[in-house]
């Protein structure tokens, strides 16, 4: 163990991070382990830092289900990294905000004192997400397990029925609401009184834009391509899959997903899910100066807040984000950079629209602020594009965050997350 | 004086109820525990010791290092032995102290962990009962025909009466390694547990037997054994047999695999202590030959260029630019030696193969030696298209293509993005490292790092110091290579450095042949009869046409008073005929390695005419012709300053390119032929064949004064 430096308080600086690109379930990584590609990212995060494996003290993973398939996905990620064995490594689980929470963690650690260098990863496995057997098999595989003869082991099995053998994936709906996070968009959009035009308009520019920054090359450099064997071939992959082409028009056209008669929520104007990991190496200030390592921006606050999941679960953001402004003391046009997740483009335009509305703010206990122009967020595209992978999808908003900040700096950059479940999570960055 | 004991003895308290002695074998001056004079009076009184206690039920010997458990005699002292009488004596002393060990009323119980090679192996053997563990650094047998002797301390006689003649025969005359498990099946050992259990299992081994819950396995009778083995027909088409496969595979240049026959045919039907007995004055015949005199004494030079380099700080993280055949097994190889390597690939397609390439060879290793002891590697593993994070690495190892201006942006590249204490080394196989290195900033970290292809079972890096590389990349380079488990030989710049300056005069003798008339067979047999691992041809085609072109290009260049390129190769190289890789070359190599390979008749039109009359000549006679032209070239390289020591020469030709073992290297063969005659037979040679033949400068003043390389001094010839 290093020496530890005393100071109270210092900052947290993000030196560097990667992600893999962001790939349609069942498509190029359906044979990647969520712990494979989460190792991949960690050690070229390493690379692009210039910080040596011996260096890192601490991993945390934050997943949204891949956990589900180990006891502790962040150990596995770190040893299939090749760091040294000495590095502590744990898993976070916080649905959409596994990363933010992951980050959370490692962050306080830093600013506290107690750790110098930390790796954040987030990933999932959407294609290898762990199934659950039903109740009534699990139970008779359980008692099977245990049986002592021949005739209990079958015995065990009288109960079983044949559509007890379908496996089921992780639950979507709440169990407070009953309803999945798509349906409270629908809710959401209908009691806000957003259309469905305004939403595929919305959708449509975060397509364009995505499309548009990838071929300026503005994504690229943090995307690292993730090499795929199969017996007879190699190839690497390099492609954001997801992102395409579209139109309006071919957005309009798409079916509702949730309410068939009266909704506006389609596949075409939310975020599709996606395989993916992404990670950030994060260090004390005091210690990335001495080691000489560049930082891409310092955190300057954080806050996570939640809303009754049975009132508006997407509203969550807006009290969090609300609380970052109020720590910092600043107003909206202090925000050069505002990235927002699209889990749907209804929850974006709903929490925009919330942020100003007095009667909102009242209800969720905030004060009211300036009406920001739906425009001005993700302008390099957002989840609806890129895709979603649960708890990889903060590290893009970050990476791609940071970049904004470098290339053209400005104050603050404002980061916000929603997840099901009514959490929302905030960040504010300052460039370096 | 004594020193200090290579034993420690520990006895289980006192008011146990069953004791043991655990007899650990740990010398506290040497990293290696072998058996010297001493040594072997102190396991008499150990020995003794244990007997004498009455409590004691029983031992286990086992070994105090981490790595293996006894080597066998000590070789360094073999120098001193000059009489055959004397090497006699020596192998009794060690039979009759194994055999006490045998006739040990009390169980005595081997527990092996780590290498576990010839007299090691034996002294398990005359234990009752042999615990292996399953590590991958645990490996059994016997190499003594490696350097041209047998075992002599009753292996032969004991171990075919463990595990029958055939699977011994193996064992013995191909000195091949076997792991724990294989040796489980063979009944070579009875139990294999894991490194942690080994103490435990030893223990309630020599506990049980002593109480004789437990009985000494019994040798394996399998029914062909019985039908072959036991009788004296069935025997003699065994020996006769295995006779026939030694000859073919050492063309009767080493007597050593023969000779462990004669021993164990001849001591098979024999009581145990009368077949022992016939290893002793077979052994010493061997100990005082040539053959064997020289290949003990490469092994001596070789592992002191290792121990060199033992002591050097080896580098953690190691970068490769370039992922080609060489690139790939170089990260792979690396990783798994418990460094961090990452390749470096221009484009998505070649970095998939690269990372294709190593995780094939992780996936047999795997296969090998279970997939617990090749995660780590593969997790020490990775590729990427740019150089991010390159410059935290401690040693950066180009591997592209072998084309100068190539290597030059390379090199300004890995200049400019690593720090200046990162160590730059070029894999080039002939390519003079100032050359490289002409527009470099800080050429003095960068060096020469020549490895030979295929990397996993050649031996040897060749290791080139340029005129400003410093002695810290020369050092690191070196423990590098120790790290892989290689030997590093230290030579200086030049075209082709050592080994492919001299292998390029190999080739283009063997090519000069060929148009002369005689045909590849009778080539690649000459030089194989003379003790040549594999003719020039079909090496050629194992390093590839390509290769061997650019070699002999720049050779050519530099050496132009007495070599210049055969059009015949080029020709090779364009119609794409490079060997192995494209199944084409001198030879046509069947994609099925059984069909076996044969010449490719269409070849001999790009040499010569087609009414080119073969000339007859003996075996012998073509293959001393380029062990001689190879010889001669490794002098002018020891005249030049490219080697700083004869030694260094015999080491790297024998590693590098296959230089007879038998003759110890080239410069210790010159000295056992006389200096004179070599330089008479030269000059013949140069009559007839040209001035590649004729004698260096050096070979005729060292004749002239009647002196050798054995006692050669770089002042010397400042003169």
């Amino acid at each position: 163990m290093r020496p530890r430096k005393t100071a109270p308080y210092r900052k947290v600086w993000v030196v560097s991070g990667m992600r893999t690109p962001f790939v349609r379930p069942g498509g190029a990584f359906s044979n990647v382990t969520a712990s494979q590609l989460g190792a991949l990212v960690v050690r070229e995060a390493l690379l692009a830092g210039g910080a040596r494996p011996e260096q890192v003290e601490q991993v945390v993973v934050g997943s949204a289900f891949s956990r589900g398939e180990r006891t502790n996905l962040a150990r596995d990620v770190a040893m299939g990294a090749g760091l040294p064995g000495e590095v502590v490594a744990h898993t976070v689980c916080d649905a959409c905000l596994s990363f933010h929470r992951a980050f959370a963690d490692a962050a306080l650690q830093i600013e506290s004192g107690r750790t110098d260098v930390a790796v954040v990863v987030g990933v999932e496995s959407v294609s290898q997400r762990p199934l659950s057997l039903g109740r009534p098999l699990a139970r008779a595989l359980a008692d099977a397990g245990r049986a002592q003869s021949l005739k209990q082991r079958i015995d065990a099995f009288r109960e079983v029925r044949p559509r007890d053998l379908v496996p089921a994936g992780p639950g979507w709906a709440n169990l407070i609401s009953g309803e999945s996070l798509g349906e409270s968009a629908e809710r959401l959009a209908k009691d806000y009184g957003i259309t469905r035009a305004e939403q595929d308009a919305f959708a449509f520019t975060s397509q364009v834009r995505a499309l548009t920054a990838i071929e300026e090359g503005l994504i690229g450099d943090h995307v690292v391509g993730v090499p795929i064997h199969d017996d007879s071939s190699a190839t690497v992959v390099t492609d954001d899959d997801l992102v395409r082409e579209t139109s309006t028009d071919r957005l309009g056209r798409l079916r509702p997903s949730f309410d068939t008669i009266r909704g506006s929520v389609t596949v075409g104007n939310s975020a599709p899910l996606a395989d993916g990991a992404s990670a950030v190496l994060l260090a004390s200030d005091a210690y990335a100066k001495a080691e000489g390592w560049k930082a891409q921006g310092a955190l300057r606050a954080l806050s996570f807040r939640a809303v009754d999941p049975g009132g508006q679960p997407l509203m969550a953001p807006v009290p969090a984000v609300a609380a970052v402004l109020d720590t910092l003391g600043v107003t909206i046009d202090d925000l050069g950079v505002w990235e927002m997740h699209e889990g749907f483009a209804a929850g974006v335009l709903a929490n925009l629209r919330g942020l100003s509305d007095p009667e909102v703010c009242r209800r969720l206990g905030i004060t009211a602020r300036k009406r920001v122009d739906p425009g001005q967020v993700n302008q390099w595209g957002g989840s609806i594009a890129f895709g979603h992978p649960l708890g990889a999808s903060g590290g893009r908003q970050i990476l791609s965050l940071l970049r904004q900040l470098q290339r053209a700096p400005e104050p603050i950059g404002l980061l916000s997350s929603s997840a099901a479940g009514g959490q929302g999570a905030a960040f504010a960055f300052e460039p370096c | 004086m004594m020193r200090p004991a290579m034993f420690r003895l520990e006895f289980d308290p006192p008011g146990a109820r069953a004791r043991l002695a655990t007899i650990i074998l740990d010398d506290p001056k040497r990293s290696v525990n072998a058996l010297g004079p001493e040594t072997m009076m102190q396991v008499d009184t150990i020995l003794s010791t244990v007997r004498g206690e009455r409590e004691i039920v029983g031992a286990v010997l086992i070994s105090g290092k981490t790595d293996h458990f006894m080597a066998g005699g000590d070789l360094r002292r073999f120098g001193d032995i000059t009489d055959r009488r004397d090497f006699e004596v020596l192998a009794r002393r060690i039979q009759d102290l194994l055999r006490r060990v045998s006739a040990m009323e009390k169980p005595v119980v081997a527990a092996i962990h780590g290498v576990c090679l010839g007299g090691g192996l034996e002294a398990a053997l005359a234990c009752h009962y042999r615990i292996a563990t399953d590590h991958p650094s645990t490996v059994l047998g016997f190499a003594e025909a490696s350097v041209g002797l047998i075992p002599s301390g009753g292996g032969l006689a004991r171990l075919p009466r463990l595990i029958g003649l055939r699977e011994s025969i193996s064992l013995v005359t191909e000195g091949r390694l076997i792991r724990a498990r294989r040796a489980k099946r063979l009944g070579l050992v009875d139990e294999v547990v894991s490194p942690e259990a080994l103490s435990m299992a030893a223990r309630e081994a020599a506990l049980a037997l002593a109480r004789g819950e437990r009985t000494t396995s019994p040798p394996r009778r399998g029914l062909s054994r019985r039908l072959v083995e036991d009788n004296p027909v069935g025997r003699r088409v065994l020996f006769s047999a295995a006779r026939r496969e030694v000859r073919r595979k050492t063309h009767g240049l080493y007597p050593a695999p023969l000779v462990a026959l004669d021993v164990m045919e001849r001591g098979a039907n024999k009581e145990l202590s009368q077949a022992i007995a016939l290893e002793g004055p077979a052994f010493a015949e061997l100990a005082v030959s040539t053959t064997s005199r020289n290949l003990v004494a490469l092994f001596l030079r070789r592992s002191d260029r290792r121990r060199a380099a033992a002591g050097l700080e080896a580098p953690g993280r190691v970068g490769v630019v370039g992922g080609g055949t060489v690139g790939a097994e170089l990260a792979a190889i690396t990783a798994e030696k418990g460094m961090e390597a990452r390749v470096r690939e221009v484009s998505e397609e070649r970095l998939a193969d690269a990372l294709a390439r190593i995780k094939r060879y992780f996936d047999e290793r795997s296969r090998r030696v279970g997939e617990k002891y090749v995660y780590g590697a593969r997790s020490r593993v990775s590729g990427g298209l740019g150089l991010a994070g390159f410059e935290t690495m401690d040693l950066v190892i180009e591997a592209v293509p072998e084309h100068l201006e190539l290597k030059r942006d390379v090199f300004e590249e890995l200049d400019r993005t690593c720090r200046p204490e990162t160590t730059l080394a070029t894999n080039t196989s002939a390519l003079p490292i100032e050359s490289i290195t002409r527009q470099v900033e800080h050429p003095e970290r960068v060096v020469g790092l020549h490895v030979f292809v295929p990397l996993r079972r050649m031996p040897l890096v060749e290791i080139v110091r340029g005129p400003q590389t410093s002695q810290a990349a020369v050092d690191r380079a070196s423990a590098y290579a120790y790290a892989l488990g290689k030997t590093p030989v230290v030579v200086s710049d030049g075209p082709g450095f050592y080994t492919s300056r001299v292998l390029g005069f190999f080739f283009s003798a063997a090519l000069e042949m060929m148009s002369e008339g005689h045909d590849i067979e009778a080539i690649d047999g000459g030089a194989r009869a003379v003790g040549w691992p594999m003719g020039p041809f079909a090496l050629i085609d194992s390093v590839g046409g390509a290769v061997a072109l650019a070699v002999l290009q720049t050779l050519c260049g530099a050496f132009s008073d007495r070599l210049e390129l055969n059009p015949g190769l080029e020709k090779m190289v364009v119609d794409g005929r490079v060997g192995r890789r494209t199944g084409r070359g001198f030879y046509v190599h069947p994609s099925a390695a059984r069909e076996g390979r044969r010449v490719d008749e269409t070849v001999y039109s790009r040499f010569r005419p087609s009414d080119a009359r073969p000339r007859p000549a003996s075996d012998q006679v073509l293959g001393e012709r380029l062990t001689f032209v190879a010889a001669a070239e490794a002098v002018r390289c020891l005249d030049d300053g490219v080697l700083a020591c004869p030694d260094d020469g015999d080491v790297a030709a024998v590693l590098g390119f296959g230089y007879p073992a038998l003759r110890g290297g080239p410069f210790r063969h010159f000295d056992t032929i006389g200096l004179r005659a070599c330089v008479d037979r030269l000059l013949a040679l140069e009559d007839r064949f040209g001035p590649r033949f004729r004698p260096p400068a050096l070979l005729r003043r060292l004749a002239r004064e009647g002196e050798t390389f054995a006692g050669w001094k770089r002042g010397d010839d400042a003169a």
